[in-house]
């Protein structure tokens, strides 16, 4: 056996991760205040649309996954995060104000504005980068998420200096050359969603779907090489982009969008392939992001090889199915699976002290039942085909706001309702602990 | 925690007592972990758990730490196997 490398101590409290998880869906409903307004749509360039897609991609989907990697890590590779209790609430506290306070240079640009908005951000972002970096390069491993761990975490810097490089030349115009700054925009989204959020779902998707679904493990090839294949495209593309290759970044671009087609057929099949075949909400979320996925890579391709008036409409629609129904799919269907396995493993850790404390271990389904998954679901079906459509059909827009809203409060109430359910086990535990001493298992 | 050195002379010492073997590899999360500590809390004295899992149940590890067991762990070709001993029985 190697303990070497494993730490025991430094799992966090559950409180740890479900700050970040709950605080998600409240600042996903800000971004749906945005949606009202059916103008947003007009271009990608637009303001109010820039301000969403941010509240989005950091309110809700850089929140989620900040929070979950802080208790993912220990449970897939056995190494928990240096003094996470104690700087995650720090962590939490600047990724809210600074996603609060981001969208506002895009509404009502100021260097004020950029200054307040972006402190909070970047200190958020540099803690959790430092983190996550200490330990993901430090652990020389053989495992593969944890080597997709260490791409998406250099593709996030990259994100963020891109990103700032353009708010910096958005103040000081010469700081960028003519023409770069579109570029560099293309560079950050792509960075952004195909690098930071995809890089770092496949290296999950790896461990999470053959765990949770009793599917064939991933085959050690798609392992080793999808993530680093990703990434090198994304360094390739960077480069070619730069130097203004404009016909070899389109080439680089398709070689991405195959990349993740073969990335989401693979998975669709290694699901279908399951050993127990049981209805499970989770799962349907998979299958639909990967369809998603798909329908996105299609259309990005389609925008970016077929001349047609549809153009810029069909480059929003890659980006919103991507977001709205690849990425969104994957988190929705991650949480209710998730949340109640944390919870329930750390109050069986709980539990194991007391003999008699295990009769009030309650199951999975004790602690989210099957049907708030089932319901939203449901709600998520209604809400995709709109979402699908609002790049053509702008008027839907406040459609979209509402059935938006109407997810993220069922999401917010499945979160809470969970974490009661978590805190009255606990106290059942802590009450017989009490009245029957904490046992030491080694005396049965 | 003991070294690995301690924990192989442990295995190998202990490694002709009786054992008790599950397979867990068809579980999905979290049942492993319950079957492994049921398992556990039924195991007669002077013996040990072979466990086959798909792959390294960290959280498992913790637990088993706190709660007096010791465990030595082997890469085979679809998975881990595990052994889990009691430390003051047979340690």
């Amino acid at each position: 056996m190697n303990l070497k490398g494993l730490s025991f101590d430094n799992i966090p409290e559950f409180s740890t991760p479900f700050r970040f998880f709950v605080t998600a869906p409240v600042l996903g409903l800000l971004g749906c205040l945005l949606l009202v307004v059916p103008e947003i749509w007009i271009s990608r360039w637009q303001p109010q649309l820039i301000a969403m897609t941010h509240l989005f991609t950091l309110g809700f989907i850089a929140m989620i996954m900040f929070g979950a990697l802080t208790q993912i890590l220990p449970v897939l590779a056995g190494t928990g995060l240096p003094k996470v209790d104690k700087v995650a609430p720090i962590l939490h506290v600047c990724l809210v104000l600074g996603v609060v306070l981001f969208p506002l240079n895009f509404l009502y640009p100021s260097s004020l504005v950029l200054a307040i908005s972006l402190t909070p951000l970047l200190i958020a972002i540099g803690l959790f980068v430092t983190l996550i970096g200490w330990v993901v390069i430090k652990k020389n491993t053989g495992n593969y998420s944890i080597r997709a761990v260490r791409f998406a975490v250099f593709s996030l810097v990259v994100t963020v200096i891109t990103g700032c490089l353009q708010l910096f030349g958005y103040f000081v115009p010469d700081v960028l050359g003519s023409g770069l700054g579109k570029s560099l925009t293309n560079l950050h989204l792509t960075w952004g969603l195909l690098g930071w959020v995809t890089v770092l779902i496949m290296g999950v998707s790896f461990q999470v779907i053959p765990m949770f679904h009793v599917t064939p493990d991933f085959h050690l090839q798609i392992k080793k090489w999808l993530p680093a294949t990703q990434f090198a495209l994304l360094v390739i593309l960077s480069f070619s982009v730069l130097f203004q290759y404009r016909g070899f970044s389109e080439f680089v671009l398709a070689l991405l969008g195959v990349c993740m087609v073969v990335y989401a057929i693979y998975s669709l099949r290694l699901l279908n392939n399951r050993k127990r075949k049981v209805p499970d909400t989770t799962i349907n979320f998979w299958f639909l992001s990967f369809v998603a996925l798909i329908a996105s890579m299609v259309a990005f391709l389609c925008a970016s090889f077929i001349n047609t008036q549809w153009q810029a409409e069909l480059q929003l629609f890659a980006v919103t199915v991507f977001i709205a129904g690849f990425v969104i799919s994957v988190i929705f269907g991650m949480l209710i699976k998730i949340i109640p396995f944390l919870a329930y493993l750390h109050l069986q850790q709980r539990a194991m002290k007391c003999f008699q404390a295990m009769s009030a271990l309650p199951n999975m389904h004790d602690l989210l039942p099957v049907v708030y998954g089932q319901n939203l679901f449901k709600t998520y079906l209604i809400l995709l085909p709109v979402v699908c459509l609002v790049p053509f059909l702008h008027s839907l827009s406040p459609v979209v706001g509402v059935l938006m809203i109407a997810t993220f409060l069922q999401l917010l109430f499945i979160q809470l309702k969970t974490w009661s359910a978590y805190q009255e086990a606990m106290g059942q535990i802590e009450v017989l602990i009490k009245e029957h001493g904490e046992m030491d298992l080694t005396g049965l | 925690m003991a070294t690995n050195n301690d924990v192989k002379s442990e295995f190998a010492r202990i490694a002709s007592l009786p054992f008790v073997e599950l397979d867990v590899r068809h579980l999905e999360a979290p049942e492993p972990m319950k079957a492994i500590l049921q398992a556990l809390q039924n195991l007669p004295a002077q013996s040990w758990l072979k466990v086959v899992h798909r792959r390294e149940p960290f959280p498992l590890y913790q637990i088993l730490s706190e709660n007096g067991f010791r465990f030595h762990r082997q890469v085979i070709a679809d998975g881990f196997q595990i052994a889990i001993w009691r430390i003051s029985n047979n340690g």
